[in-house]
């Protein structure tokens, strides 16, 4: 039972993939904030129907588009197979311990310890932006008051903080190396995840990633939508700023300023190297795109949902 | 999908029903077709992998003989197996040994009553043992001594150990 619920995970993780791949390509040019929200639906439906399959509503195997049972009995027959899953699997699960897991809880010690002040010239700048928002017409969610708060610590680093009271962080080693558009970009740009779901959202979607710790496409699939979510933030940012160009400025300050590890063992020089390298092409792809022009940022809800269908539709059907 | 114009969202329904259809292809192509019901095999080896774990027994008497005279297998998520044991002079099996969900193959349905609860309309003479293993009982029926049914029957926790390995 716990192998074929495994494959299925596994199985939905290649069709949703597949289905996602040919769908961008069909569908080009995809907005951001759509092909974000499609990714998130690749990785939440898996677990979903897995959940009705534990329910016993779902179709019998044999009126399925893919046999699972057949599948896994295949798999369990062949110990080559069996074996190089096992690995693959447990690689997976270790990956998303090292990948996903630790940088979150070192990502939060570093902005749980540093001070936290009021700044005149962010409060300035975060009031410009949120007049730039109500322009464009786009609603924040929720009605409490935003907060946005310097974080004394050389790091270059912005992020949206908490779950029920927002909280929008900029360091004190970032706003020293940007002017007052870029400083406005980079608020924009955090408002957008706001506007996009927050934290509260991405909790959800982590937790169902940390379901599916050893699946390696829902490994792909998170990455991917961690990139989207980015590059969604950035469009919407791009749209409400008409800046798109400035907020590429300052991405390409936050990545030059970053510190230097000199005090570092060699093991964790090597590994910061290695997340640097990662970092730095992430960046010249989101600096791309936006030079180049990032398209429009949000997609209406009936686009969601006609995908959340189809896609439902293809799981529930599979397997 | 950014408008809902009818040109995406046709474009987006062929390729579901494409990549559908493609898997389902590949599916059949790749594991054939599935024959449903109780199905008989000539010899143990041509048991599928899908009909599960096959309860073969550490010990068989003499008389008995191995490989079993009757061999039948159901595939598919209401797998079974059933393993029916005769001796030389025999015309019929003497012993069943199987698993698996109702409805039971035809020549194990006169013995359905030996492992109902409470035990019913069990032929006379047959005697009826069963082990936990994995999701669903392994029944042990035959008309042997008590002594030889239960040795029958302690090869076969050996194979609920393998169940709970697999599991």
């Amino acid at each position: 039972m716990a192998l074929t619920l495994l494959v299925t995970n596994l199985l939905h993780g290649v069709v949703g993939l597949a289905w996602l791949a040919g769908l961008r390509r069909a569908l080009a040019p995809m907005p951001a904030g759509l092909w974000a929200r499609m990714l998130t639906l690749a990785l939440i439906l898996p677990v979903a129907v897995v959940a009705l399959h534990l329910a016993g509503v779902l179709p019998g195997s044999d009126a399925s588009v893919l046999r699972v049972d057949l599948w896994a009995a295949h798999i369990l027959a062949n110990h080559v197979v069996l074996g190089f899953g096992a690995v693959l699997l447990g690689g997976t699960a270790v990956a998303f311990v090292l990948q996903e897991l630790w940088p979150v809880l070192s990502q939060q010690r570093v902005l749980h310890h540093a001070p936290r002040l009021q700044d005149a010239a962010l409060e300035g700048a975060l009031a410009a932006v949120l007049a730039k928002y109500e322009a464009h017409g786009v609603r924040l969610p929720g009605r409490r008051r935003l907060y946005v708060r310097l974080l004394d610590t050389p790091a270059p680093t912005a992020a949206l903080e908490g779950f029920v009271e927002p909280v929008l962080l900029v360091s004190r080693g970032l706003r020293d190396h940007l002017d007052s558009f870029e400083l406005e970009a980079v608020l924009a740009h955090e408002l957008a995840h706001l506007v996009q779901g927050g934290n509260r959202r991405f909790l959800w979607v982590w937790v169902i990633r940390a379901l599916q710790a050893p699946n390696p496409l829902a490994l792909i699939i998170f990455r991917l939508l961690v990139e989207a979510r980015e590059a969604a933030a950035d469009a919407l940012a791009a749209e409400v700023t008409r800046k798109p160009a400035v907020l590429a400025a300052a991405l390409l300050k936050l990545r030059s300023s970053a510190a230097a590890e000199a005090d570092l063992s060699v093991l964790a020089r090597a590994r910061a190297s290695v997340l640097r390298q990662a970092e730095l092409a992430a960046t010249r792809l989101r600096v791309r795109t936006l030079l180049d022009g990032p398209g429009r940022a949000q997609a209406s809800p009936l686009a969601t949902i006609t995908a959340g269908a189809l896609l439902g539709a293809l799981l529930w059907s599979v397997a | 999908m950014s408008s809902p114009a009818p040109r995406r969202l046709a474009l987006a329904l062929i390729w579901t029903a494409a990549l559908g259809a493609g898997l389902y292809a590949a599916d059949r192509f790749l594991l054939g077709t599935r024959q449903t019901g109780w199905q008989l095999a000539a010899a143990i080896e041509d048991i599928p992998a899908d009909a599960g774990l096959v309860p073969t027994p550490r010990f068989v008497p003499e008389h008995l003989g191995w490989p079993p005279r009757v061999i039948l297998y159901r595939s598919g998520p209401v797998s079974g197996c059933w393993l029916g044991l005769a001796g030389p002079g025999d015309t019929e099996p003497q012993v069943w040994i199987g698993r698996g969900d109702d409805p039971l193959p035809d020549p194990v349905i006169p013995f359905a009553g030996c492992m109902a609860s409470p035990r019913r309309d069990c032929p006379a003479g047959w005697r009826t043992l069963s082990v936990a293993a994995g999701d669903r009982p392994t029944f042990l029926l035959g008309t042997a001594p008590p002594g030889e049914m239960r040795r029958i029957m302690k090869g076969l926790e050996d194979h609920k150990k393998r169940v709970k390995s697999v599991k």
